[in-house]
């Protein structure tokens, strides 16, 4: 790695702290109704809402009051977005004209934005009109995260609370997390966005005259027709809400969604914010900051050393064209390394940062393409996702996974020292254990049937392009991806067919909603026990050595299930290239 | 026809999430 790769590396993860202290700390007053000012300033907007839909804010819900609740406002949100694309052909602001979305891909979409994935079979400016990119799926953007926040919200009450029937209220936790913080920070951020370059407006397309003509067969070619519209907005809510799905075809690579180093810098920084942020919302809301560094900690290190392997990888370029003789050595003159796939404005520093990021958190935005990645460089991206995407991952989602992980880690300490194992002062028993399993192995087993289902069968086979390892890579990345809610791809295969679309979109489903029902299960169970003193067999939640159970388990199940499926796949495909 | 394919997918999966709720209930839920 270069010194300017290393300082990349060390000055992304101090910012992260730096703007994620502050933010977790307001989130965590959100969250227990002391943001004073906030509550100043919105309480009318939030109360309208409430009055409107005939909600009781000040009514507490048990865990299945809130679970049908959180599946309540999903169901819908499928429903309209589903609607909104299938109609799209004779709604307004439709200015290019463009049919209504066909079934398959209808249904597929409008999973992907409900479950937070934004996993996208379709090209944003080649098929989705303006109002179904705005009503349909930034809305989506904000709702689907909103969800997450609230469920993490819950999940931290039943942790913190004793003998308690109830978790709060799940619609006043999604306004908040709707009103309160997406919705602000999205606005600052869209501005940025919008100073930098990206586009914001409500025209298709811009004719341009080229700078240099174009010669095709007899004709000369003077002017080019660039596809603009409503980005900036979605952009700034596609990287905070752990999002990622782009305006246009290649999202954040295209130079109108991401046109300059410091956009860059802001829309990497923008995808892993919130998710770092709640870990120190978790210590606040806990009473006990140091637990929320521990988990931060673990995140932390697991994504650094994740990280470093990606950027060497892509750095280090492709041994093939070495062996060819060409220079892929960086320099004044050239960024260096595997430069296939990505913009020559990132390189591959900041496209290898960006791929963790976005694959540690489950964003899924992408400013290169991984496809294209060294198979190196493109396993870790994979395995991030594999491992449940609980390494930041998604917002109120990843935490809420990793706090699973927290529990099994107790669990598998307790046996070690005989001891009955206790988080944060609850006793963890045989039922909070099996649901942990259940939210544990749930993704994996996804992702792994789906893939074997889809190299065996005909219909699915006929969309992999690349023969080999390659091909296998693609098919196991796309279901880790919709399995774990991420939404980047391996894009050199065709998914937007009738069985992926209705495979993955199955997937997007269960590894969402899966997740949350026992989650909640395991925050009712919790908010009702008593809350015991830490005794000496008590284990410390807040230590290094605990930091270092917990990325031991997630590390441990992620190798358990994922190592087979990495060696027939990246793997191989890195041993065939190396004896080239 | 794919509409009403999609609409019945779409209504399956909800209600085998409505089940594995009755089953967290039964298994992993407070008493």
């Amino acid at each position: 790695m270069t010194s300017m790769a290393w300082l990349q590396l060390g000055g992304y993860l101090a910012s992260l702290v730096a703007l994620g202290l502050p933010v977790g700390h307001y989130m965590a007053r959100v969250y227990t109704g002391e943001a004073r000012l906030a509550q100043r300033l919105l309480t009318p907007v939030e109360r309208g809402f409430y009055r409107l839909l005939g909600i009781d804010p000040g009514r507490e819900m048990g865990w299945r009051e809130y679970t049908l609740t959180v599946l309540a406002i999903s169901a819908v949100s499928l429903a309209v977005v589903y609607a909104i694309q299938r109609l799209q052909g004779v709604l307004p602001f439709n200015p290019a004209g463009f049919a209504g979305v066909p079934a398959a891909l209808a249904f597929n979409t409008a999973v992907s934005f409900i479950t937070n994935t934004n996993w996208q079979s379709y090209g944003g400016e080649t098929t989705m009109s303006n109002l179904t990119q705005m009503l349909a799926l930034t809305v989506q953007n904000f709702v689907s995260a909103a969800v997450g926040m609230a469920v993490l919200a819950a999940f931290i009450r039943g942790l913190h609370r004793r003998s308690s029937a109830t978790l709060g209220n799940a619609w006043v936790d999604s306004t908040r997390s709707v009103l309160y913080i997406l919705l602000p920070l999205a606005t600052v951020l869209s501005l940025l966005l919008v100073s930098q370059g990206v586009v914001q407006t409500m025209a298709a397309s811009r004719k341009v005259t080229m700078v240099e003509p174009f010669h095709a067969d007899s004709a000369v070619i003077t002017t080019q027709t660039i596809a603009v519209g409503p980005a900036a907005s979605q952009v700034a809510i596609k990287q905070l809400g752990t999002n990622g799905g782009g305006f246009f075809n290649v999202n954040s690579a295209h130079p109108l969604e991401n046109p300059t180093p410091f956009s860059n810098l802001l829309e990497v920084l923008a995808i892993l914010l919130i998710p770092a942020a709640l870990c120190f919302t978790f210590g606040r809301m806990v009473k006990d900051d140091r637990q929320g560094w521990a988990i931060f900690a673990a995140m932390a290190i697991v994504f650094t050393a994740l990280t470093i392997p990606t950027i060497r990888a892509e750095q280090g370029g492709n041994p093939a064209l070495t062996a060819v003789g060409a220079d892929q050595v960086s320099s004044a003159l050239q960024p260096g390394g595997n430069m296939e796939g990505k913009e020559a404005r990132f390189g591959p520093v900041s496209s290898a940062l960006w791929a963790t990021a976005t694959t540690a958190a489950s964003n899924g935005s992408v400013n290169a393409m991984h496809d294209s990645f060294t198979p190196l460089g493109g396993l870790w991206p994979l395995w991030l996702m594999q491992l449940g995407e609980v390494v930041f991952g998604g917002v109120g989602s990843g935490l809420y996974g990793m706090l699973t992980f927290a529990i099994l880690a107790v669990f598998i300490a307790g046996l070690m020292v005989g001891r009955t194992p206790e988080y944060l002062g609850k006793k963890i028993e045989a039922r909070e254990v099996t649901l942990a399993v259940l939210i544990v192995l749930m993704p994996s087993a996804l992702l792994l049937i789906g893939t074997a289902i889809s190299v065996m069968l005909p219909a699915a086979k006929a969309s992999i392009f690349n023969p080999g390892a390659h091909g296998f890579t693609e098919v196991l990345y796309n279901f880790s991806s919709a399995s774990n809610n991420n939404g980047s791809a391996f894009g050199g295969m065709n998914a937007n067919t009738p069985f992926f679309n209705a495979a993955l979109g199955i997937a997007m489903f269960i590894g969402r909603f899966w997740i949350i029902v026992p989650t909640l299960a395991i925050a009712g169970s919790l908010a009702g026990k008593k809350s015991v003193p830490p005794g000496l067999g008590t284990l410390p939640t807040h230590t290094p050595l605990f930091v270092a159970l917990l990325i031991g388990t997630v590390l441990l199940v992620g190798a358990l299930a994922h190592l087979p499926g990495l060696a027939l796949g990246p793997i191989v495909e890195h041993l065939m290239l190396m004896g080239h | 026809m794919l509409d009403l394919a999609m609409i019945v997918l779409s209504g399956l999966l909800l209600v085998l999430t409505r089940g594995l709720l009755r089953i967290c209930e039964r298994r992993g839920g407070p008493r």
